[in-house]
Parts: C-alpha cells; sequence; structure tokens
C-alpha cells in the first residue's frame, strides 16, 4: 500500500517538477536560472534507529573557484558540537538553547573513518582540527586536510569520505527525540573557499567557522544526490525530489534524494508523521490581481514576476492534525508572497516538517527546499487558535530559502542579512495574507511588528547590527540585532525610502545575488539603496539608537502690548485694559514645543501640531541646508488664533526603530481619561486579590 | 446535605444583606487606599503622553514596554503595592471574619456594627494562630501532594505524548486548587468552631476542622463549587456585557464592577452561612453529642430551615457563650 503511493507520490513530484521546469524555461526574467556548483555530493548513508547511528560513504567533487592553486581543504564536522562541553557550541549555550537544556544522555559526535584521494591517497590521518574564531583547541566541528596536490584555478579534486556518526538527543536543532529523528548538519561538509574580492577579501582563503550557539550556515552551491536506507516503517522527508524508493530484504527501505543549486542537505524521518501532499498552483493560487500588483510595485513585467508551481509535503505529528491546513496555507502563502516580491521559487518540491515530542528544539529551522515548523497541540483550537505560531514559524523558515538558501549570505558573520532581511520580509507576508495580529485572542492582541518593538530600548547602544554571529555582548543582544532590529530598520527605511524603493531594491539584491554569496557591503551597494548609505552606516553599522522626543508643549496667549507705543505715527500711551479691549475678538496665543534628539540616529520626521479646535499641522523638521535635522534639542515657535494643545513627532508612527514611541508626542495639559480607565481597573484587580486573601 | 446547606448560607447571607455591604466597603476602602496612589503615578506619567490614550481602548504591549522604560518605578511600585496589601489583606481577613461570624452566630438585639466590631476585636489574635497553625499544616500537606507530580514531571518532559507535560502540570494544578480549597475550608471550620464554642485554644479547633474536611471532602467541596458556580454566574455577567462596558460611560463600568465585587462579598457571607451549617451538622456541639444537652444550637435544626430557625438557633449560641 505504502509502496503504491510512494510511486505515485514520485509521479506527481515529477509531474509537478516537469510543470514547474517548462514554466520557468518559458518566463522572461532576469534571475539566475541555475549556480554554479562548486561543491557535489554522493553520499550514502545507513540510520540505525536503536542506537542512533549513521554510516555514511560520501564522494566530495570540490572545483577551485579562485585564480590561485589550492592545497588544503576544510571541511565542518558539525555533529562534534554536540560531542562534548568542552565544543565552542556548549561553553557559548552553556548546554541550553531557546529554552531546551541538553540532556545529559544526549551526546552526539562524528569521525571521519577514511578520507581519501580518487588516486586513493589515504589521508585521514593527516586531518586536523582547527578552531579559526576562538582559542578552543578542544573544538571539533572545523577539520582541514592538506592534499597531495594543490587543487588549480579552476580545477576539480573528488574525495571518498567514510564516516560514522551517533545523532544527539535533541535540543537544538538536529538528533533525535524517541522514534522522530531531525537529521541537519550532519555530514562531511566543505566550507566556503572565497577569492581575493570575494564579500571584500583581500586573499583568497577558506570560510570556515566552527559550529556556534547562533549560527550554522554558510556554503557553497552544488548538486546533492543521497541514497538514504533505514528500516522501512519509517516516512522520510528530505531535500529535493526523491527519484527512487525500494525495499530491502532486510527490512529497511531505501530513498534516494536530488536536488541541484542547494547549499545543504537535510532530512527526517519518524513511522508517525502524517503525509499531507499539495501542490500550489502558479495559476490557481495567485490571481491575475496579485500579479499585477505584484508587477506594478516592481515596475516589472509581468511574465518576470510569474511563478512556478511547487509540490509541497507536510509532515505532521497526528496529534496536530486539525492544523494541517494552517501549515499548508502558510506555505501557500510564503511561495506565493516571497515569489512575488523576491523573485520565483525555483525548486520542484518543498517539505514541511512538523518535529515530534521532544524534538521541539529542531523546529523553526530551514534547510534548502525543506523547513521544520513549530507548534503545539495548545494550539488546535480555540481559545489558543488565535495564536498565529504556526503559521509565523512556517512562513519565517520558507523565506529563508530566499534570504540565505538562495541568497546565501555569511550566517557567522553577517547573520542580519539572513535573519534580518527574513523577519522584515515574514512580517510583509504575515501582515498581507493573516492580518496585522501575531496573537489575536479575546481581550489581548499582539501585532506583527509589535513584537520586535517590544525589545528594543534604550539600553540597546551597545551592539551593533553588523557583528558576527558570536561577538554579540548576549545571547538576547544577538537576538535581538539579528532578527528584530534588522527588521525595524527595513521597516524604518520604508518610512524613509518609500515602500516602493525599498521593495524594488530588494528584488534587485535577490536577483544579483540568487546561488551567491554577497555580503553588507553588497547589499548597500545595490540599485536603488546607494542614497540610503548614510542610514546604514548609522542603523546597521553603528550601535547608537533612535529616540525622538517631545520635551514640552506650552501655549499662552500673546498678551498685547501696552505702554507707549508707535501707533499710525503717533506716539500714545496704551494701557492694560486699553490694550485688551482693542485686541478683543483677535486674541493670539504664542506656542512653544521642545523637541529633542535622544538617540544618536538621526532621521527625517515631522511634528504635528495639534490644535485646540481640532486642526493638525505637519511641520518637517529640518537643518537649514533642507537636509533632516541633526541638533540636539529645538524649539517650535507658532503663534495662531488657536493654542496648542499637543505636539506628535513621527505622527503616522513610521519611525518603528524609534526605542520610545510614548514620548514622541506631548500634551499641553494632561487628560487623565486613559488614567481612569486603569485607575478604576486597578482598584477592580485589587479588590480581587483581597477577596482572594479572605477579604 | 450540600445543597441544603448551600440554601441555608444563601439564606442567612439574605437574612443580614448588611454584612455583604460592610465586606464590599472594607474591601473598596483599602482597595481605594492601596490604588490611589498608584493611580495619580499612572495619571502623571501618561495624562500629558498622547501615545498613551491607546489604553483607553484596551491593553497594549507596547505601551507598557514604553511606560516600563519611561517610568521604570512604576510597574515596581504598582507591584509593591499590590504584595502590601495583600499582606495587608490576610490580616483584614481575619479581623472580618471574626465579625461576620459573630454576626452570624450570635442573637443579641445590639447593632450589626456592634457586634461585628465585638466580633472582629474578639476573635482576632485566635484567628491569626489558627491562620498560622493552617498555614504551617498546608505546607506540609502542599509539599506531599505536588511531590508526585514534580517527580512526574521529569518522566512528562520526556514522554513521546505530547500533552504529558501539559497534563501532568494541569493535574498538578488540579490538585494544589482543592488543597489550597481544602485547607481554606479547615481553616473556615476551625474558626466556627472558635466562634461557637468561644474556643480560647485554638489547636483542638483547627484539629476538628482538619478532621472535618479529611472526613467529608465531598460535602464542603460541594459547598464550595456551589458557591462557586454562582461566583462565576455573576463573573459571566460581568463578562457577558462588554459592549455595555465598551459603550457606557466609565461610572457604568465601575458600577458594574463593584456590583460584582458586592455580590462576591455576599457569597462569601453565604458561604460561611453554609459552612455553619455543616459545622453543625457535622460537628455538633459536645453536649448534644454527649446527648445531655438539649438547647437547640445552630444546625442542629434542619440546615434548610427558614431564616426565623437560624435566628433562634444563634439566640441559643449567644444564651451559651454568655454563660
Amino acid at each position: 500500500m505504502r509502496s503504491r503511493r510512494a510511486r505515485l507520490s514520485l509521479a506527481l513530484v515529477l509531474c509537478v517538477g516537469c510543470v514547474s521546469c517548462a514554466t520557468r524555461a518559458a518566463l522572461g526574467a532576469p534571475l539566475p536560472a541555475r549556480s554554479v556548483a562548486i561543491a557535489d555530493y554522493d553520499i550514502e548513508v545507513r540510520l540505525d534507529p536503536d542506537a542512533k547511528t549513521l554510516a555514511g560513504r560520501e564522494r566530495i567533487a570540490w572545483t577551485n573557484p579562485s585564480s590561485e592553486p589550492v592545497a588544503e581543504l576544510r571541511f565542518h564536522l558539525y555533529l562534534n558540537a554536540f560531542r562534548n562541553s568542552q565544543s565552542t557550541f556548549f561553553l557559548e549555550s552553556g548546554g541550553q538553547l531557546s529554552g531546551d537544556r541538553a540532556p545529559d544522555d544526549g551526546w552526539g559526535w562524528t569521525d571521519v573513518t577514511s578520507l581519501r584521494t580518487a588516486d586513493g591517497i589515504e589521508l585521514a590521518g593527516a586531518l586536523r582540527f582547527e578552531h579559526p574564531d576562538d582559542d578552543n583547541a578542544l573544538d571539533r566541528t572545523v577539520a582541514s586536510v592538506r592534499l597531495p596536490e594543490p587543487v588549480p584555478p579552476g580545477g576539480r579534486v573528488a574525495l571518498d569520505l567514510a564516516w560514522t556518526a551517533r545523532l544527539p538527543r535533541i535540543f537544538a536543532r538536529t538528533g533525535w527525540a524517541h522514534d522522530y529523528f531531525l537529521v541537519g548538519q550532519w555530514f562531511p561538509k566543505l566550507g566556503v573557499y572565497e577569492p581575493a574580492g570575494m564579500r571584500g577579501r583581500a586573499a583568497g582563503g577558506w570560510n570556515c567557522h566552527q559550529f556556534h550557539a547562533h549560527s550554522e550556515f554558510y556554503a557553497d552551491f552544488g548538486r546533492y544526490r543521497v541514497t538514504i536506507t533505514l528500516p522501512k516503517r519509517f516516512i522520510v522527508g528530505a531535500t529535493g525530489v526523491r527519484v527512487a524508493r525500494r525495499e530491502n530484504a532486510d527490512g529497511t527501505s531505501t530513498h534516494v534524494y536530488e536536488q541541484a543549486d542547494v547549499i545543504d542537505f537535510a532530512w527526517t524521518a519518524s513511522p508517525h508523521f502524517l503525509e499531507l501532499r499539495r501542490t500550489f498552483s502558479a495559476q490557481r493560487d495567485v490571481t491575475p490581481a496579485e500579479y499585477a500588483e505584484a508587477a506594478k510595485q516592481l515596475g516589472r513585467p509581468l511574465d518576470e514576476v510569474r511563478l512556478c508551481d511547487v509540490a509541497i509535503l507536510v509532515l505532521l505529528q497526528p496529534g496536530h492534525a486539525p492544523q494541517a491546513e494552517r501549515h499548508l496555507a502558510a506555505a501557500k502563502a510564503a511561495i506565493k508572497w516571497f515569489g512575488l516580491w523576491y523573485g520565483r521559487y525555483p525548486y520542484p518540491t518543498l517539505t514541511v516538517v512538523d518535529p515530534g515530542p521532544g524534538g521541539a528544539g529542531s523546529g523553526g529551522m530551514e534547510y534548502p527546499t525543506f523547513i521544520t515548523a513549530g507548534t503545539s497541540f495548545l494550539l488546535n483550537r480555540w481559545p489558543l487558535a488565535g495564536v498565529r505560531v504556526p503559521e509565523f514559524v512556517t512562513v519565517h523558515e520558507i523565506g529563508h530559502q530566499f534570504w540565505q538558501s538562495m541568497v546565501a549570505t555569511n550566517e557567522f558573520e553577517e547573520s542580519w542579512l539572513d535573519e534580518g532581511l527574513n523577519s522584515y520580509s515574514t512580517g510583509k507576508v504575515m501582515e498581507k495574507v493573516f492580518g496585522p495580529w501575531l496573537v489575536d485572542l479575546p481581550r489581548l492582541r499582539l501585532g506583527v511588528l509589535e513584537l520586535p518593538r517590544l525589545g528594543n530600548n534604550q539600553d540597546r547602544v551597545f551592539d551593533r547590527i553588523r557583528t558576527p554571529a558570536w561577538g554579540f555582548s548576549s545571547s538576547g543582544n544577538y537576538s535581538f540585532n539579528s532578527y528584530s532590529r534588522s527588521e525595524l530598520t527595513l521597516r524604518t527605511l520604508e518610512a524613509v525610502a518609500g515602500e516602493q524603493t525599498v521593495a524594488r531594491a530588494l528584488r534587485a539584491y535577490h536577483e544579483r545575488w540568487r546561488f551567491a554569496h554577497p555580503s553588507s557591503d553588497d547589499f548597500f551597494a545595490t540599485p536603488g539603496l546607494e542614497p540610503y548609505r548614510g542610514f546604514f552606516e548609522q542603523t546597521v553599522e553603528r550601535p547608537g539608537i533612535v529616540d525622538y522626543e517631545v520635551a514640552s508643549v506650552d501655549s499662552q496667549p500673546v498678551a498685547p502690548a501696552t505702554g507707549r507705543l508707535e501707533i499710525a505715527g503717533k506716539t500714545v500711551m496704551v494701557g492694560a485694559a486699553d490694550a485688551r479691549r482693542a485686541a478683543s475678538g483677535t486674541e493670539q496665543w504664542r506656542s512653544v514645543v521642545l523637541v529633542r534628539r535622544r538617540g544618536e540616529v538621526v532621521l527625517p520626521t515631522e511634528l504635528e501640531l495639534r490644535y485646540e479646535g481640532g486642526r493638525r499641522e505637519r511641520l518637517p523638521l529640518r537643518d537649514p541646508g533642507g537636509g533632516p535635522w541633526t541638533g540636539r534639542w529645538r524649539k517650535v515657535e507658532v503663534t495662531d488664533r488657536e493654542r496648542v494643545v499637543a505636539a506628535v513627532l513621527d505622527p503616522d508612527d513610521r519611525l518603528v526603530l524609534d526605542v520610545n514611541r510614548l514620548n514622541d508626542g506631548r500634551r499641553a495639559e494632561p487628560d487623565g481619561r486613559a488614567a481612569a480607565v486603569w485607575g478604576t481597573r486597578w482598584v477592580f484587580w485589587l479588590q480581587q486579590l483581597l477577596a482572594l486573601v479572605g477579604l | 446535605m450540600t445543597i441544603a446547606a448551600t440554601v441555608a448560607g444563601l439564606r442567612r447571607a439574605a437574612h443580614v444583606p448588611r454584612l455583604a455591604a460592610v465586606l464590599w466597603l472594607l474591601n473598596l476602602a483599602l482597595a481605594a487606599a492601596a490604588a490611589i496612589p498608584g493611580w495619580l503615578a499612572l495619571r502623571s506619567a501618561i495624562g500629558v503622553l498622547p501615545e498613551a490614550d491607546r489604553l483607553r481602548a484596551g491593553f497594549s504591549f507596547l505601551v507598557l514596554a514604553d511606560l516600563a522604560q519611561q517610568r521604570p518605578g512604576l510597574l515596581g511600585g504598582l507591584l509593591l503595592s499590590a504584595v502590601g496589601l495583600a499582606g495587608l489583606g490576610l490580616l483584614a481577613g481575619n479581623l472580618v471574619t471574626g465579625g461576620v461570624l459573630e454576626v452570624l452566630l450570635s442573637g443579641d438585639e445590639r447593632p450589626l456594627g456592634y457586634r461585628f466590631g465585638r466580633g472582629a476585636c474578639g476573635f482576632f489574635g485566635r484567628f491569626l494562630r489558627v491562620g498560622l497553625g493552617g498555614l504551617a499544616l498546608g505546607a506540609i500537606a502542599f509539599v506531599a501532594a505536588l511531590a508526585p507530580f514534580v517527580l512526574l514531571a521529569r518522566w512528562a518532559a520526556e514522554s513521546s505524548w505530547e500533552p504529558a507535560r501539559f497534563v501532568n502540570g494541569l493535574a498538578g494544578g488540579l490538585v494544589a486548587f482543592v488543597l489550597v480549597l481544602l485547607v481554606l475550608t479547615a481553616l473556615d471550620v476551625a474558626r466556627i468552631l472558635v466562634v461557637r464554642d468561644d474556643a480560647r485554644r485554638t489547636w483542638p479547633a483547627l484539629r476538628s476542622g482538619i478532621g472535618a474536611v479529611v472526613r467529608h471532602p465531598a460535602k464542603w467541596l460541594g459547598v464550595w463549587a456551589a458557591n462557586g458556580l454562582l461566583l462565576a454566574a455573576a463573573f459571566g455577567v460581568l463578562v457577558a456585557l462588554p459592549s455595555a462596558l465598551r459603550a457606557a460611560p466609565l461610572l457604568a463600568t465601575v458600577a458594574l464592577e463593584q456590583a460584582f465585587v458586592l455580590a462576591r462579598c455576599g457569597l462569601r457571607v453565604a458561604l460561611l452561612g453554609s459552612e455553619i451549617a455543616l459545622v453543625e451538622r457535622l460537628l455538633p456541639p459536645a453536649q448534644v453529642r454527649g446527648g445531655t444537652q438539649a438547647a437547640p444550637v445552630a444546625g442542629a435544626a434542619a440546615a434548610a430551615e427558614v431564616p426565623a430557625s437560624a435566628t433562634a438557633e444563634v439566640e441559643s449560641l449567644t444564651a451559651k457563650r454568655a454563660t
């Protein structure tokens, strides 16, 4: 039964793949169709689910992309991050990540047992462990080997490796929990050889970082063919297209997956998955109006924004069955809007994995054409169904297909380029498809954009966004800067440059760097973003904060002139009573608003004056030269028939990087209504507290 | 017996409606005294900030976060005042319960205020001792009852059944909740016995209270459950009028909230009345138990009897205490 279903599935996937490729070929677009394959992998692996071990063999074919000979190769051996408590990953994380603690019996590791050249020369004995990021000589997540012969420029070398591995018990990203396996960062994988000039490098060299608490992705593109053998009761999902499946006489089954133009390969296995298959149809799931809207926003012909069909496989936990459609809807929304905005999703398949019980630590992860979601059975139904975490996580991880997997930035050194751009894009998709609320419960709502803003405050002056992932002052500051602050920065850029400018620039950036490795400088140099270099210098390159404040609002009646005055050519004495009488009906108010810039960042903003009669007036705050106001304080004075009762900076709330929205406005006189609402509520709550303790 | 005791309690509360009003006034006075400084501080903090107007429409995480940043001491101060009020409430609870029980159990002709004050002052020290004893015993019971759930937590965390951790936590929470109810009931029973028998020694009363609750947990919990259902119904009314709450002026909202608090105070009196009825059923005075005293004591008659009967009962109790 399963075999027949599998054959049907394969046929469907291949069919969808054909449609996708055919469609893609017909589409005119500046998107690169293929990557330059630098590192190709042909892997055979066998899972022993009882021992939690892998036994693998792989052939790596590597092409030297530089113009100089390369005599050394560097590999990631990332399962060794879980080898012991002395790894850099453990020292940085303290054995705890995102609330999950490393179990005592959950160690994982990998050992290369053989490493031969195509000529049969054994090099395993020459493997040396490297620690380029710190002084931890005990870390074994990076290894190097010197080749018998340097690889000439443009030359290719093939190596055959054999290795064994034990998977860690899941607490972070990869491993096993009961009979659920999420196998990521599992095979010896090459780092990236960066030629001189790439990402600002002065000289060519390997970029192969250790496995850190907060970063793990940077790899070259290539073709993967992976053959997985495991007991046949397991349902398998993996990167790419399953091209073969066979059952073996020993009770195992073998699954063969292939995918080109990707930087990594991950797979999962569990006997309990519910398999849900749907097709994202570029015709049915995107309306003509949506195509037209995207084309208009980007200023592109319709052909350039057309999408391809994608076969979606959701591997869901049985306990989460009521959330099946939520995951599928989120996956389709992500393929659609990321595709329309940045460039079509080019692969024929996408697999969404719902981690098994105990495997939450592997949730919310991204691998090429393969992501892990994150949810809980508590979100199945009312009252918590209004918590849109499953949608958010699914959209976010699919977003990484675009920002990190295709535009393959260096997560170690510039995490904001993938997490930040992706958080920004995720927020846009969430608002577009699911509305403004991330949490929408009775009497309790949390906006999509409120979440990142909650963490922004005056203490965020110590770290800058462009920092290596392990170089932040704390885990919290890594997260805030890489995700939230970067998202808020791009939203604020929309306020400064215009939404359309940012949308077009991101499209251009994606097209230019799809299947390549850009740096922050490459991003800043994107057509359309060049005028905002100063903006990025302030917000990305420096740790300053945005904090504008209305410090005071004062309105006083203008006293009519008295004393010895020259009026109509005559000198007259005017007393106070006479002056008041003369001015009756033409009284004027002089209002003074004191505006201050408490943060270091200078942004264009405007001040809204609110008059007593309800009239509103907006004044852009500028320097005499016409640029944004750069002073630390400024008095804005107006004389008018009406008095100013309030003044508000950034009245449309577009500078979302501002660390304190509350001080952006001020009234001349206090209004006690909001305090009354919460004051009476406070009394009521205290009364309930008293009742609880016996009164 | 549970229904009869509940009805008897409600009748007792209805018989002295001013008692609920006294409780409500005390509750309001204490809460307002603690809340007004916070209210003024909040007004001073947000009154001049237009962005804080969002709070008029409902809760805002963003405003709260910015407020915590702008006035770092404000939220801490509010929390501190709540903690202080809770401590004060614990003491005041002993005073008030003494007053309520004295009014419910005594039948003299003196004004309610006098009887309430007499009970509050007369039993405060003894109730405090009962409370401390109950707290110590409750803590021991709490640790003993929850230990299995703590031990199960590790198993639940590693279980392949996803809801295991949640179910274990929920079960632990339920057990803790029931335990708290039972401890509170035992304290109430002990206090009733202290007032009824005018007992100077509190330990025997507490022991009797615990014994009665342990022997008949369903009866006591039934009375609490019935009371809880009525409270839930009142809360339902409060919540079911959200449109009225939102559209109505602030004063109407406050009036509705205070009506709820008043109902809650009435139910507190009714609960004590129900517990008195149960005490008289399950723990009749020693003379009656020994069959040597024919005096009709409170609750010895059917708990569901009319208020006139209850008055007669409390009169006899008063007479007994006077001797």
